[in-house]
């Protein structure tokens, strides 16, 4: 009785919240190009072709969407799937077989080009449109499976930034905002004057504000002078700006606004800051003194180290005199 | 000899003829006016290219630079960006994660891996969002944690789930692109964003600046109190790989 009972508890604590093993498939999408940039006369069409691919080992079910987004202040977008704007309408696939918001199937390693077409009407007013094309996987229906589970979905995106405006480069207005080296790299300012050790390198941060109503995509140097001769350029990467909005400024190829100072590099170095878009520029300076406050230091350490030794010395010979 | 030379013609124009067709199909389709511009295919594509109506510019990698103008269209190509040297992609390593039988108050939990390519110069971001808690008919759910009692979590914040009374569902996250400063270590875990509880999807790995191939594991952990009511349980995570702009 008593094995009976223990037989039938282990059953049911087995069959509590039981599964089956069921192994998934990896999953995978990938969508080329990135990001789109267009500048579009009211009343014009674009077309676009997206490669989409499966990368996965089994068929999906796909569903592609235009959702309104914004940007962040690193450039990274923020997907707005609530908002349904009227100029979502513009927005179609050609393809014969595929539409927006409805499912379409991909086989396994497989890759589908998407025409996506954007139709903007006359009467469109000028001004920026941000959105992002999102291939989602059609998540699967779920009651349907035996297993306690977790279904993965995936989606993948892809970003654009389209201007609606009669002329083909419309007005920017850029400013640099908040140049100045990273507050761990000097250890004193007094006024644009920054006092920092030769020895370590210096990062600066600056922020690029689109004033305008468009966005713009700005490009630019940071160059360091000494006695009026550049003795570091680094260009900076290219950025978009959306309107009214601002980005953090980075430098190629790392993404770091940085100056490494030879040992040599002594004295008042003056450090510019250029960009430029379509039709604006803006350029801002700062001073930076170089001080080997390193050596410096390595110095007065190694003068009381030896005046300590020497004492020491003398101590001792003191000491061991008759 | 005339006749000769006609055919001399014909063949040395049919030969350059073929050897340069393969770039003309490469090079994809540009109309002006109403604009077809298939990117996609032109692999010497990126920089701008311009109609009286259109300007427009992508990111695909190219072989050339420079600027080229044409009736009706101003294009330029070059290294607007540093190319990637492969698209933008996501890689999960499973479709469905299964937990396997769930004893009460013991830790159950499995993993996946997550691979984004191809990001580019001003990165990514991966973000996850589960359509709602662990459920099971006809309503029955396994919540999403709230980890050990004295430290809650949240869906964008991590804290220690070590208590096996601690009941719900979350996950911990691994990988040099996630946020090591929430996921300190393995027994840091958070609940993922409720799609039906109007959250919005949290981001769990990104990366500002270039990237070309990045990973991340991610494990999942239920552990259900003794009176959790026996069925099986089901709900989707979705991942959404979005490149910087």
């Amino acid at each position: 009785m008593k094995k009976a009972l223990s037989t039938l508890l282990l059953t049911l604590f087995y069959l509590l919240l039981s599964t089956s093993v069921v192994r998934g498939q990896a999953l995978g999408l990938s969508l080329t190009p990135s990001l789109v940039e267009a500048v579009i006369a009211p009343g014009k069409s674009v077309s676009l072709v997206y490669n989409l691919t499966n990368l996965g080992q089994s068929p999906v079910t796909l569903v592609a969407r235009i959702i309104p987004m914004s940007g962040d202040a690193s450039g990274q977008p923020v997907l707005k799937p609530n908002q349904r704007p009227e100029w979502l309408k513009y927005f179609s696939l050609k393809n014969s077989q595929q539409r927006l918001n409805e499912p379409f199937a991909l086989g396994a390693n497989d890759s589908r080009q998407l025409i996506l077409s954007l139709d903007i009407p006359y009467q469109t007013a000028p001004g920026d449109l941000y959105a992002t094309l999102l291939v989602s996987t059609s998540l699967p229906e779920e009651g349907n499976q035996k297993q306690n589970n977790t279904a993965i979905g995936a989606a993948i995106g892809s970003n654009l930034l389209l201007t609606i405006s009669p002329s083909n480069h419309p007005p920017a207005l850029v400013k640099i905002e908040n140049f100045a080296p990273d507050s761990h790299d000097y250890f004193f300012r007094y006024s644009d004057y920054y006092f920092v050790d030769n020895f370590l390198p210096i990062h600066f941060s600056a922020t690029a504000v689109n004033v305008g109503k468009y966005f713009t995509k700005t490009s630019g140097r940071l160059t360091v002078n000494h006695q009026g001769k550049p003795v570091w350029v680094q260009n900076l990467l290219p950025l978009n700006l959306l309107a009214y909005g601002s980005r953090r400024l980075e430098g190629s190829p790392s993404a770091e606004l940085i100056f490494k100072p030879r040992p040599t590099d002594l004295g008042s170095f003056q450090v510019s800051l250029d960009i430029r878009s379509d039709n604006s520029t803006s350029r801002t300076e700062i001073s930076l003194v170089l001080v080997p406050v390193r050596l410096l230091a390595g110095i007065i350490i190694c003068l009381i180290l030896l005046a300590v030794i020497i004492k020491i010395s003398r101590k001792n010979a003191v000491k061991s005199k008759p | 000899m005339r006749i000769t030379n006609k055919i001399y013609q014909i063949t040395i124009l049919s030969f350059l003829f073929g050897l340069f067709s393969p770039l003309v199909a490469q090079a994809g389709e540009m109309t002006g006016g109403d604009y077809i511009i298939k990117m996609g295919t032109i692999t010497i594509g990126g920089g701008t290219k311009t109609g009286p109506n259109v300007r427009l510019t992508d990111t695909v990698g190219q072989t050339l630079q420079g600027e080229f103008v044409g009736s009706g269209y101003r294009t330029r190509v070059g290294f607007q960006y540093l190319p990637t040297s492969e698209p933008f992609s996501l890689t999960i390593s499973t479709s469905v994660v299964d937990f396997g039988t769930v004893k009460p108050a013991t830790f159950a939990g499995s993993s996946l891996d997550l691979t984004v390519n191809g990001a580019g110069v001003h990165g990514y971001s991966v973000s996850a969002i589960e359509d709602h808690p662990l459920t099971a008919k006809p309503n029955i759910t396994i919540p999403d944690t709230t980890c050990d009692p004295s430290a809650k979590c949240t869906p964008t914040h991590a804290s220690p789930w070590a208590s096996s009374v601690a009941y719900g569902f979350g996950y911990n996250l691994i990988g040099p692109d996630t946020d090591q400063t929430e996921f300190a270590d393995a027994t840091y875990f958070r609940p993922f964003a409720n799609n039906a509880a109007n959250q919005n999807p949290v981001v769990i790995m990104s990366r500002q600046g270039r990237s070309e191939k990045a990973a991340a594991k991610l494990t999942f952990r239920i552990n259900v109190p003794p009176s959790q009511t026996s069925g099986t349980y089901q709900n989707t995570i979705q991942f959404i790989a979005l490149p910087a702009f």
